[in-house]
């Protein structure tokens, strides 16, 4: 089962795969910092064409970049809703109770795009760096942290284990979700607060399962001579 | 010389811990190949975990090569000495893999004991080629078939050059084929660099290069065969004898039986409409992420019939596209272009049970089908589908237990904890919380990958006795014998 997600890195041999990993990550990090400060709707279309331009040179295609936003597509709809509802302004739109406004569409919109460009300049980040590079800079980012006693090493070994899980989980979700379906759980006349019960038991195979991959990356990676730090 | 002296492992719980070794004493020389066979459950995975330290004995010494391991054993230096001297390939290529690069992975090991980079990277593109993975350096391991994966975890722990390879299963997922060639290739690296290979596996063939092979059976060794390699062949025989199946190996299947379906003739298509014969037409699938990549009709599209009442096996290598072939029949997959038809009811059992087992009792777990099809009133799918052909109309927990009676699970289980089971149990509750649902249509998906001689035994009965019942399975499975015993029908992708 192929799925692409954040934390998967395609073979793609571009200029930005060969940049220097901690120019990656200090304009990540620049980008997605200075992307919280901004309001105005015509930056974001800045950003957003400075990204695209990224995947571009990258040679990552764009299916890509909008497949890693997958996993928040729901929180994003959520969100667009509750702000387009629930924000006071001018009304563009009213039925019954429901009433929307200019603000709350604009607001909807800035943190939906902001979410979205979060995601899609982190993803690109992995999708062109290894996961050992990314370690590598970030523990040499956080070193000189280690004198006022930041535990540099565990944090990165969490972020490195993190980013191997993803891809991971998102396989393994794949499998307990069609052992489910094949027994019946989605299938269409079942009612929705069955499928979400239904769901609710994918996830704790999830969890099970990601506690037993935990243990045993762990075990693989300790019977390679690894070492914190 | 490695030597386990009486040692005992316990694994530790909430009602005081299960006794896994209960005294094991081997002797292994430096430079042999040693073979390791037992149950599942009989503790073989626990054993290769006391190999490298992943483990510590309870009571009982162990000597790998001069470093004695003990209860309480803390020193982390001669433990780090000892991983260097002990590679350790464990259970599931999947959970090994820790960098998103082959090549990075490769590299993995060797930085870790202070490689310079160029260093790391030079000894790990040779790995690449002796392994044959040169071209796949940049791939993310995720795309990788299941072979390439154990070559890789191999391939990962070969760079470090221990002097002793331990490895459990290697071969479980992996087709005769690239199975023959792992095998092979750890008889060369054992003979040609002289090191100590150690093989955990339930398969005869794979123990054929063995010096010697060793049986653990509940937690002790119970035999130290030293003629395994010369008895290759009557174990093998005896195994299909214990088995039941030794009537098979005579090809008694008629000649009928072997024919592989790559294309469909228009009589078989008129066949297919009146015998309700599951049909392929023009069918096309890809993922949605793999560059246009096909995996079903690559170079054409597929065309062929299943046999409706048939025992239909479909034979493939890794990566073929057999696992996706079952979705695509089973309705969870949708076809990019072409159809399949009458696949109604159909329902899959997937390889591997730790991803099927969602219910807190066994009992309950073969019940949530059927509820799940009961309740669905919209399409009234129970009604329409089982009661009205059975014409039966028993209560949930009675279509489970005839379910688990039939795979043979017993009754002191029925309360238990789906997840406390062995491998073995927990793969007959998957087949049973599927037959509980009377599909009409059933699938199982390497039924016996990871399974013991005695469960295996048990999988093989189910499929003879619903050969007998004339039911349509759909066999997947990378066991030439497997097929040659079982199916009436084959097809090849």
């Amino acid at each position: 089962m192929r799925i692409n997600t954040l934390g998967m890195y395609y073979d793609g041999g571009s200029v930005i795969h060969r940049l220097n990993p901690l120019i990656k990550l200090i304009f990540v990090f620049a980008y997605v910092i200075s992307l919280s400060f901004i309001s105005d709707l015509k930056i974001y279309l800045i950003y957003t064409g400075v990204l695209l331009l990224l995947y571009l040179i990258s040679k990552v295609p764009l299916t890509y970049a909008f497949r890693s936003l997958r996993g928040i597509i729901w929180m994003l709809i959520f969100t667009f809703i509750m702000d387009i509802f629930f924000t006071k302004g001018d009304v563009i739109f009213k039925l019954h109770f429901l009433t929307i406004t200019k603000e709350g569409l604009l607001l909807g919109t800035r943190v939906c795009l902001k979410f979205m460009l979060f995601f899609m300049a982190s993803a690109l980040m992995t999708y062109t760096t290894t996961i050992d590079e990314i370690a590598s800079t970030l523990y040499k980012l956080l070193k000189p942290l280690e004198k006022i006693k930041f535990p540099a090493a565990d944090v990165v070994l969490v972020i490195t284990i993190a980013l191997r899980f993803i891809p991971i989980i998102t396989e393994e979700y794949e499998k307990a979700y069609l052992a489910l379906k094949s027994r019946g759980a989605f299938d269409r006349g079942t009612n929705v607060f069955q499928m979400v019960l239904a769901m609710g038991k994918v996830i704790k195979v999830l969890f099970i399962s990601a506690i037993r991959r935990a243990v045993d990356i762990s075990n693989a990676m300790e019977a390679r001579c690894y070492v914190r730090g | 010389m490695i030597r386990f002296k009486d040692v005992h492992y316990a694994y530790k719980g909430e009602d005081g811990g299960k006794d896994i070794l209960k005294g094991v004493s081997l002797q292994i020389n430096m430079g042999e190949f040693i073979g390791i066979k037992g149950d599942n459950g009989s503790g073989k995975s626990t054993l290769v975990k006391l190999f490298n330290g992943t483990f510590l004995p309870d009571k009982g010494e162990i000597d790998i090569d001069g470093i004695k391991l003990h209860k309480g054993f803390k020193d982390y230096n001669k433990l780090i000495n000892l991983r260097k001297k002990c590679g350790v390939v464990f259970q599931n290529p999947d959970n090994q893999i820790i960098s998103s690069t082959v090549l990075e992975d490769v590299k993995f090991g060797l930085k870790n004991i202070g490689l310079k980079e160029h260093e790391a990277a030079e000894k790990a593109l040779k790995m690449l080629e002796y392994m044959k993975l040169q071209k796949k350096k940049n791939y993310p391991p995720n795309h990788l078939s299941g072979g390439e994966k154990q070559r890789l975890v191999i391939a990962g722990i070969l760079v470090m050059e221990p002097d002793i390879i331990v490895l459990d299963e290697p071969t479980s997922m992996l087709d005769k084929k690239t199975s023959k060639e792992i095998i092979d290739l750890l008889n060369k690296i054992c003979k040609e660099q002289k090191k100590t290979v150690v093989i955990v596996s339930h398969k005869a063939e794979d123990l054929r290069h063995c010096d010697r092979v060793l049986q653990v059976k509940d937690g002790v060794i119970v035999e130290d065969d030293i003629e395994a390699a010369a008895n290759l062949e009557e174990v093998e025989n005896k195994n299909l004898e214990t088995v039941g199946m030794s009537e098979f190996t005579d090809s008694k299947l008629s000649s009928d039986s072997k024919t592989v379906y790559k294309e469909i003739s228009d009589s078989d298509k008129n066949e297919a409409t009146n015998a309700q014969n599951i049909e392929f037409r023009d069918v096309v699938f890809s993922y949605e992420n793999s560059k246009g990549e096909r995996i079903i009709g690559k170079e054409k599209p597929f065309n062929t019939l299943i046999k409706k009442g048939k025992v239909t096996a479909i034979v493939g290598d890794n990566g073929a596209g057999k696992s996706t072939l079952a979705c695509l029949i089973a309705g969870l997959y949708k076809v990019k272009k072409g159809k399949i038809l009458n696949n109604d009811n159909c329902r899959v059992v997937f390889q591997n049970p730790d991803y099927q087992l969602f219910e807190d009792s066994v009992l309950n777990e073969v019940m949530s089908g059927i509820r799940y099809l009961k309740r669905n009133k919209k399409k009234r799918f129970w009604e329409k589908n089982v009661e009205s052909k059975t014409g039966e109309n028993l209560s949930e927990k009675d279509l489970a237990k005839e379910a688990l009676e039939l795979v043979g699970v017993p009754k002191k289980y029925y309360d238990r904890s789906p997840l406390n089971l062995s491998g073995g149990e927990k793969k007959l509750v998957t087949i049973a919380a599927i037959l509980a649902m009377k599909p009409d249509i059933l699938i199982l998906d390497e039924p016996t990958a990871g399974l013991s001689e005695k469960y295996c035994k048990r999988v093989y009965d189910i499929i003879n006795e619903l050969k007998k019942d004339n039911k349509t399975v759909i066999l997947i499975s990378h066991s030439e014998e497997e097929v040659e015993k079982l199916a009436e029908e084959r097809i090849l992708i």
